[in-house]
């Protein structure tokens, strides 16, 4: 008994020898690894081994093509230059900021979220703003669809007819119409809100169909994106999103566009601004630049972004 | 008392290196919470809000409805599935485990493309007048998809522990497939039943992905408290660390409860 207990006794330090040995060797085989077959990684910032850097830039859901091909642009005239980019809603991306998630360039849909950042002490200088954009209805071309007309309506023979019988804001506020709007904290939902008081105050619409209207919301959510996308599904009925998501190209076949009178209107500003933590500060106000020279604001542009306003009147 | 680690037992040292860093592991970020929470002076004020008890009622009601849906249709379920040779049902057997690997958020996706207004059902549905998307009964839908396998499986694991030939001794006593089944399998297989109950009761009420995609997010309607959690964390750190506490706490109330049920149980069966 005594030999077994033993036995058993040492056979169980070995395995928590060999275990622990085990581990350590697996996380040193990891690095020495990493260093063998690849060239090393700089860290962000390391000007020094030019062979690959990595510029981390947080911008909104809203900019993600826009973005995505700017940063192709990019990473084209910086060789050895990746881009990454980290698309949410710029309240989270905010909060991520504000909770030490480390990035070179900030490009918020709003200056709250911009301020707020700054206010943090985390920008290196003053953010400028680059582009505008405007707030439209998104619905579903299956609501289209569907209220056209009276369930026994003739069907539509020409684009002319469709056209005239399509939704309009005032059906938005029927009863059981499903509509999506982002959380009054993201950028494009604090714009809704705007919106939708205004339509209150206004004589066109009134504040009963202001109450209707958010009667109608079924759900609220985290980012533009998911507002467009469910729209999109045809899920919902409507949503309030930005000009420029409606022209995305999966969307844009999937709904049909009402704008919202200009007097009724926001005018969305988006900010950037280089981060105080970025450690490569020149290559990220290299990026900074693009999206302000004529080249990137044609590519702001093409995705239905507006041009700045000018820099004196950049926060409304 | 007995020490947990005595060396007779083969696994002594390595065992208690393993307790002791995955206990780290699991209790820092949670230690993390509670000392975010206790940092901030409007704990209770963050807990008491209204939108956060709506978001506790809605959590608590539709995940005890999904939890009761799983037992009362995962039980037979489970239990053919312990007892069938057939090839269907092993296929079928493999298929259950699939929500466990869906990301959540493709749960949701995929119900949408069944049940939702444009999905396959989407049709048939709305000709009954019903349109599921945006409301609790989705919130119960999306927890059932991806909590109901955690039990079916648990279950099919504790009927299948119950050695065919007690059922079969008792059956040529005289009594009755039902009565075997109620007095003889059920109590043998109680732990496993109770264990695969808090495991999908657990899943439910932390179900986040495929509810945000399915049901949406709208306070007192389908926003749960993991719901609420995030749509605080765009807000307020200190909220959402409140929140997740008192989620954390009622889910711990919970599992002891049952913890206790089962041990009770578990001595009365031997």
């Amino acid at each position: 008994m005594s030999q077994g207990y033993q036995f058993s006794r040492a056979t169980s330090y070995a395995l928590g020898v060999i275990a622990l040995a085990g581990i350590i060797l697996a996380a040193h085989a990891g690095c020495a690894g990493t260093a063998a077959i690849e060239p090393p990684l700089s860290p962000p910032g390391n000007a020094g081994s030019a062979h690959q850097r990595d510029l981390t830039v947080f911008a909104a859901a809203s900019l993600t093509q826009a973005f995505a091909q700017l940063a192709e642009t990019f990473e084209g005239t910086h060789p050895g230059v990746s881009v990454n980019i980290n698309f949410d809603g710029s309240q989270r991306l905010r909060t991520q900021l504000e909770h030490g998630a480390q990035a070179d360039v900030f490009a918020s849909a709003d200056w709250e979220q911009m301020e707020a950042v700054g206010a943090a002490g985390l920008i290196e200088r003053r953010p400028v703003n680059f582009a505008g954009n405007r707030l439209v209805f998104l619905v579903s071309s299956s609501f289209s669809s569907i209220r056209k007309g009276p369930p026994d309506a003739p069907t539509y023979q020409t684009a002319a007819e469709e056209k005239s019988a399509s939704v309009t804001l005032k059906d938005l506020a029927r009863p059981g119409v499903k509509i999506v709007l982002a959380l009054p904290e993201v950028p494009a939902g604090r714009y809704s809100q705007v919106v939708i008081n205004r339509m209150g105050n206004s004589q066109l619409f009134g504040p009963d169909y202001r109450n209707r209207l958010l009667g109608n919301v079924v759900s609220r959510e985290t980012n533009v994106r998911s507002v467009t996308q469910k729209v999109a599904l045809g899920e919902a009925d409507a949503g309030i999103a930005y000009r420029t998501d409606a022209l995305a190209a999966y969307t844009a076949p999937r709904i049909q566009v009402l704008t919202i009178p200009d007097a009724l209107n926001v005018t969305a500003r988006y900010p950037i601004a280089l981060l105080r933590e970025s450690a490569q500060s020149e290559l990220a106000q290299a990026f900074i630049d693009l999206t302000l020279s004529a080249e990137g604001q044609a590519i702001l542009e093409q995705y239905g972004f507006e041009p700045p306003l000018p820099a004196t009147t950049g926060k409304p | 008392m007995r020490n947990p680690f005595r060396a007779s037992d083969c696994w002594g040292p390595a065992g208690a290196t393993a307790t002791g860093l995955y206990t780290l592991f699991i209790g820092l970020p949670i230690l993390a919470l509670l000392i975010k929470a206790a940092q901030q002076e409007s704990f209770f004020g963050s807990i008491t809000g209204e939108p956060v008890l709506l978001a506790l009622r809605l959590s608590l009601v539709t995940s005890f409805i999904s939890t009761l849906i799983v037992i009362v249709v995962g039980t037979p379920f489970a239990r053919i599935l312990a007892r069938s040779n057939s090839w269907i049902l092993r296929v079928v057997d493999h298929l259950v485990e699939l929500p466990l690997v869906l990301p959540p958020v493709v749960s949701g996706v995929a119900m949408l493309l069944a049940f939702g207004r444009q999905g396959i059902l989407g049709p048939t549905l709305s000709g009954l007048g019903i349109s599921l998307p945006f409301t609790a009964a989705a919130v119960i839908f999306a927890q059932l998809f991806v909590a109901a396998p955690f039990y079916i499986r648990s279950a099919k694991l504790g009927f299948q522990s119950v050695e065919r030939e007690y059922e079969d001794i008792s059956q040529t006593l005289g009594v009755s497939p039902w009565n075997t089944f109620r007095r003889l399998t059920l109590p043998l297989a109680a732990p496993s039943l109770l264990t695969g109950i808090a495991l999908a009761w657990a899943r439910a009420i932390s179900e986040f992905g495929a509810t945000i995609m399915f049901a949406g997010n709208l306070t007192g309607k389908t926003q749960t408290m993991p719901l609420a959690i995030m749509s605080a964390l765009e807000t307020s750190l200190d909220t959402a660390v409140a929140l997740s506490l008192l989620l954390l706490l009622g889910a711990l109330l919970a599992l002891i409860a049952l913890g206790l049920i089962t041990r009770r149980r578990w001595t009365a069966g031997v």
